[in-house]
């Protein structure tokens, strides 16, 4: 790479330029400058995950016969307990199961098995992901699967800091205010994707 | 465990209109095995919800009864689906299956745990006083074959 003093003075001189829409040449070292920037702070996460996949863990479970089926088994019946059970909170939030309870006795009662049933999720799905890092990075049905669970995680977010602190006045309600069916629904239609996502990542190599 | 009898009748399938339809795109099975396993996401969770129930150890608030009445449109609609769906990925590759233990293990499960939901855990749900021992055999037995099922399935891919 080229010295810092060399790179400033580029930058000044490509600042210089009196047409904007046609660069000059320092102008177009600028902008390959900042691509190689930008594929450098790519390439942190690729090295990353490339390190992960050479650690010993990642290389034990990956050619393991037994430890990796037993990881991805437990994987996926954490998956139907806590997403089961956040399948009946969302079908409560819409007002179709156990109408006449409060919805906070359904999801007081529900909760902690599902978030039980996430931490599973992740713990596995963290050492899943761990021993097979390199082939993950790359894959676009786990990119998906990421941005999803980010979704996820915001509409229980919302949800939380939202509607959910006015529950006393819903809590009886036979049909819950449209803010809190929209969270159920979307949570719904969420995990429903997450799991999709997941078998199609699962399958492709 | 495996029938050797059954040859015939898995031969058979292998040739079913069906069976080749779901096996010769590329979308069907995909979409078909996601189904399944959606369905069996929604059959967990109602297992899970009545089974730990009956064991006492969740939503005690309600009765089993109660819990039974809720879940059970759910949990029949969700059983249906799922045996559809997994007849037809069978019927996808019914030779392959026929000489794979996982297979043969998951499906006597699953018979087992067919006539034990709809006989055992259907009368003691409509009961309203379930004494705690009872509660916890049944319960503990039918989430240990669905979980079982579970399992084995996955392990089809495996062997």
């Amino acid at each position: 790479m080229r010295g810092t003093a060399q790179i400033v003075r580029h930058l000044a001189r490509a600042a210089q330029c009196s047409t904007p829409h046609k660069p000059n040449k320092y102008g177009r070292f600028a902008v390959g400058l900042r691509l190689a920037y930008m594929r450098r702070q790519m390439n942190a996460v690729f090295e990353f995950c490339q390190w992960l996949n050479n650690t010993s863990v990642s290389v034990g479970i990956r050619e393991s016969i037994l430890v990796f089926p037993l990881i991805e088994g437990t994987h996926l019946l954490a998956i139907g307990v806590s997403a089961g059970t956040i399948a009946f909170t969302d079908l409560r939030l819409l007002g179709l199961v156990m109408k006449k309870d409060p919805a906070s006795k359904v999801m007081g009662a529900l909760l902690p098995f599902t978030i039980g049933g996430f931490i599973v999720v992740f713990i596995t799905g963290g050492l899943l992901f761990w021993s097979e890092a390199a082939k993950s990075y790359g894959n676009v049905w786990f990119r998906f699967k990421l941005v999803f669970l980010m979704l996820a995680g915001l509409n229980a977010l919302f949800f939380h800091l939202g509607v959910y602190r006015k529950m006393k006045e819903w809590d009886l309600d036979l049909s819950p205010p449209s803010k809190a069916r929209m969270a159920g629904a979307l949570s719904l239609v969420l995990w429903a994707t997450i799991i999709w996502l997941g078998r199609q990542f699962a399958y492709s190599s | 465990m495996k029938l050797e009898f059954l040859y015939p009748f898995f031969k058979r399938c292998d040739t079913t209109f069906l069976g080749h339809w779901v096996s010769g795109g590329t979308w069907e099975f995909p979409m078909i095995e996601t189904i399944h396993i959606l369905a069996l996401t929604m059959l967990y969770g109602c297992i899970v919800m009545l089974s730990l129930r009956m064991m006492g150890v969740l939503m005690k608030g309600w009765t089993i009864a109660n819990i039974a009445r809720e879940v059970s449109p759910y949990l029949n609609t969700s059983i249906v689906i799922i045996l559809v769906s997994g007849t037809l990925l069978y019927l996808s590759e019914a030779i392959k299956t026929f000489n794979n233990v996982a297979f043969w293990i998951k499906v006597e499960m699953l018979f087992v745990a067919l006539v034990f939901h709809f006989t055992v855990v259907r009368r003691v749900s409509k009961r309203d006083d379930v004494p705690r021992g009872e509660g916890i055999l049944v319960g503990g037995l039918s989430l240990v074959l669905w979980l079982g099922i579970g399992c084995a399935g996955r392990a089809i891919g495996f062997v």
